[in-house]
């Protein structure tokens, strides 16, 4: 019983101990927490669960930190709070990313919208220069040769008695470079081959050395033009009429020859005639040109300039300088370029190209060395779309010399007559063209007529040609005349087939020694009754094919 | 003499009676601002609408072209710059 009272007890104290702690809050709860009791021997540093001998109590840590679940739990949701942070930062790195790419799209567009000058360069680059060709090829066969002028630049015959002469000749290869680095400046550069023609002499080298002369006829290049042009030289007069007209400065056309070949239109077949007589196309110099219009119709266009008196192949030699100007005026206005009745008048006066202190050779002496040089022409010429004609008077003072007349093939020029059949020729030739004092005139006719609904078109040039008014009976008076007939292949390429002929027309002659020496003396040192037997020189004919394949 | 004023003679005929052929032929205001239109185009675009010209003729000094045209029963003379472009656009017919 005893035993029995006092387990009642023992139960009524918990039970009242119970009431107590569950009445007593949340704080008397937590203490209910089950606790795990850590000990540590100070001695050692060990940390038991349970008590032991030594062993002091170190901490009491609950259970429920414990639970595994609860760990985990902490670690997700520090996991996830790590992870909201990172997204936010990606979101904030996409973010500025966006921005970035903003940001260069503006800059690109900035960039773009600026068009710094070379891109504007670049841009319209294709208009900023233009390259071309211009050549001229030939077959040519002789059925007579003979002493005469170059028909093209630079071909020659072989002379008399070498009939059926026959060649393939390249006589132009332009290559024309056009640049345009500002509105109304041009820049011009054309290279251009030619004929070599010479054999040289070998050069020697150190003491026991030569090397052979390759001199052998090759097609050499050559400049034919360099040169500057601004077409906006008279903008400041605000005068309409004088619009496009240009100041040209470098090796360029000369004012006559390059304008009648593109009248003519025929300069792939041969020479327009001052340019057969003995003026080059091309000079060094400055220049002035322009059309004069009023209602977009020229009155008048004009080319005046002062050159070299050396042409564009030889160097300037003079202390003087040439002028030359041509004036055509188109009394109906001219709808375009050519377009209706012109009349042109040109002028050239200018000197040999020779130094100051040359003193010549016998007979001539520094007069004709130094003589000066002038050549006029007069032309009417009218100009319709589909046909054209060219009358001219040419006039001129020195301007033929044996170098131009026999520049296509000429009499060997030394003695004596015994072992030079052409001496006497050649003799009498330098006497009545190389004095100094020669006057020379000729006239010319040129045409041509398209033949409708073909690519077919004639054309014709008639001269005649006085090399020294002064002599009578000259036997070197020429007239040429050239026909044929064009075939326009397609906008680039035009062939011809044509006739070409100069014919010394005066009856076959002999010239006393006595009258060429009268002209210039010495020329013969022993004049007495001798004779230069036969002087009128044999005709030329020929035909050609000519070519030209303009790009 | 007689060579120069027979010539003289013969050329003037020529001129007077071509001189009156282009009078006779002389296209309309309205088709003469038609074909000025042209001026400054390419002549590439030329080729492309009127085809080959029936002659063509290089211009050795200002490196242009002189281009003869017949199209739809009319005449045109064109002249092209050195870059191809065209400075001047007639009718002639």
């Amino acid at each position: 019983m005893k035993r029995g009272k006092y387990r009642f007890l023992i139960a009524a104290f918990l039970g009242a101990m119970s009431l107590a702690l569950g009445t007593s809050g949340t704080a008397r709860a937590q203490s209910a927490t089950p606790m795990l009791k850590l000990y540590v021997d100070p001695v050692t540093g060990q940390v038991f669960t349970r008590p032991g001998k030594g062993r002091s109590l170190l901490t009491e840590v609950p259970v429920t930190t414990l639970d595994a679940n609860a760990i985990e739990r902490r670690v997700e949701q520090k996991t996830q709070t790590q992870l909201d942070a990172n997204k936010q930062q990606i979101q904030q790195l996409v973010q500025k990313n966006a921005e970035l790419t903003q940001s260069n799209a503006d800059l690109s567009r900035q960039v773009a919208e600026i068009k710094p000058a070379w891109r504007s360069y670049i841009d319209n680059f294709q208009d900023k220069f233009r390259i071309g060709t211009l050549v001229y090829a030939d077959w040519r066969l002789y059925t007579h040769t003979g002493f005469q002028p170059q028909e093209l630049t630079q071909i020659m015959n072989p002379g008399p008695q070498n009939n059926i002469f026959n060649s393939f000749d390249i006589t132009r290869t332009y290559l024309n470079f056009y640049f345009f680095p500002t509105e109304g400046l041009t820049a011009r550069i054309t290279p251009n081959i030619y004929q070599q023609v010479g054999n040289g002499t070998n050069v020697t080298v150190g003491n026991n050395t030569q090397w052979n002369s390759n001199l052998n006829g090759n097609l050499g290049f050559r400049l034919k033009y360099a040169y500057l042009q601004y077409n906006k030289i008279f903008d400041w007069t605000r005068l309409e009429a004088l619009k496009g007209n240009t100041i040209t400065g470098g090796q360029q056309p000369n004012p006559l020859i390059a304008w009648e070949e593109d009248l003519w239109g025929f300069r792939y077949v041969t020479l327009v005639p001052w340019n057969y007589y003995s003026l080059s196309s091309t000079q060094v110099g400055v220049s002035f040109q322009g059309p004069i219009k009023f209602n977009e119709r020229q009155y008048i266009d004009y080319d005046l300039g002062v050159y070299n008196n050396a042409s564009f192949h030889a160097t300037e030699q003079t202390n003087t300088a040439q002028y030359m100007n041509r004036i055509s005026v188109y009394p109906l206005g001219a709808k375009w370029r050519f377009d209706g009745l012109g009349l042109t008048w040109f002028f050239d006066y200018g000197y040999t190209n020779a130094a100051p202190s040359t003193q010549g050779g016998a007979p001539f002496g520094p007069r004709a060395a130094q003589a000066h040089i002038m050549r006029q022409a007069f032309l009417t010429h009218y100009t319709a779309e589909n046909w054209g004609v060219i009358f001219e008077y040419d006039w001129g003072h020195n301007a033929f010399t044996t170098g131009n007349a026999f520049s296509g093939a000429g009499p060997i020029t030394t003695g004596p007559q015994s072992a030079n059949p052409y001496f006497n020729f050649s003799q009498m030739s330098t006497a009545f063209l190389n004095n100094g004092r020669n006057p020379n005139n000729g006239y010319a006719l040129m045409g041509h007529y398209h033949i409708p609904h073909t690519p077919f078109t004639a054309f014709g040039l008639w001269s005649l040609w006085h090399p020294n008014t002064d002599i009578q009976n000259n036997p070197l008076d020429f007239q040429r005349w050239v026909v044929g007939v064009q075939w326009q292949v397609n906008e680039y390429l035009r062939l011809a087939i044509d006739n070409q002929n100069v014919n010394y027309y005066h009856n076959q002659h002999d010239v006393s020694f006595a009258y060429v020496d009268s002209i210039t003396p010495g020329i013969f040192k022993k004049p007495g009754a001798g004779q230069v037997v036969d002087a009128v020189p044999v005709d030329t004919h020929s035909i050609f094919l000519n070519l030209e394949f303009s790009y | 003499m007689k060579r120069l004023i027979t010539a003289g003679v013969a050329l003037g005929l020529v001129v007077t009676l071509g001189a009156c052929s282009n009078m006779i032929t002389t296209p309309s205001e309205e088709s003469r601002s038609a074909v000025a239109e042209w001026k400054g185009k390419s002549r590439v675009e030329l080729a492309n609408q009127m085809g080959q010209p029936k002659e063509a003729v290089p211009m050795t000094d200002t490196g242009g072209e002189m281009l003869y045209y017949s199209y739809e029963g009319h005449h045109y003379v064109f002249e092209t710059d050195p870059q191809g472009n065209i400075t001047s656009a007639v009718q002639t017919r």
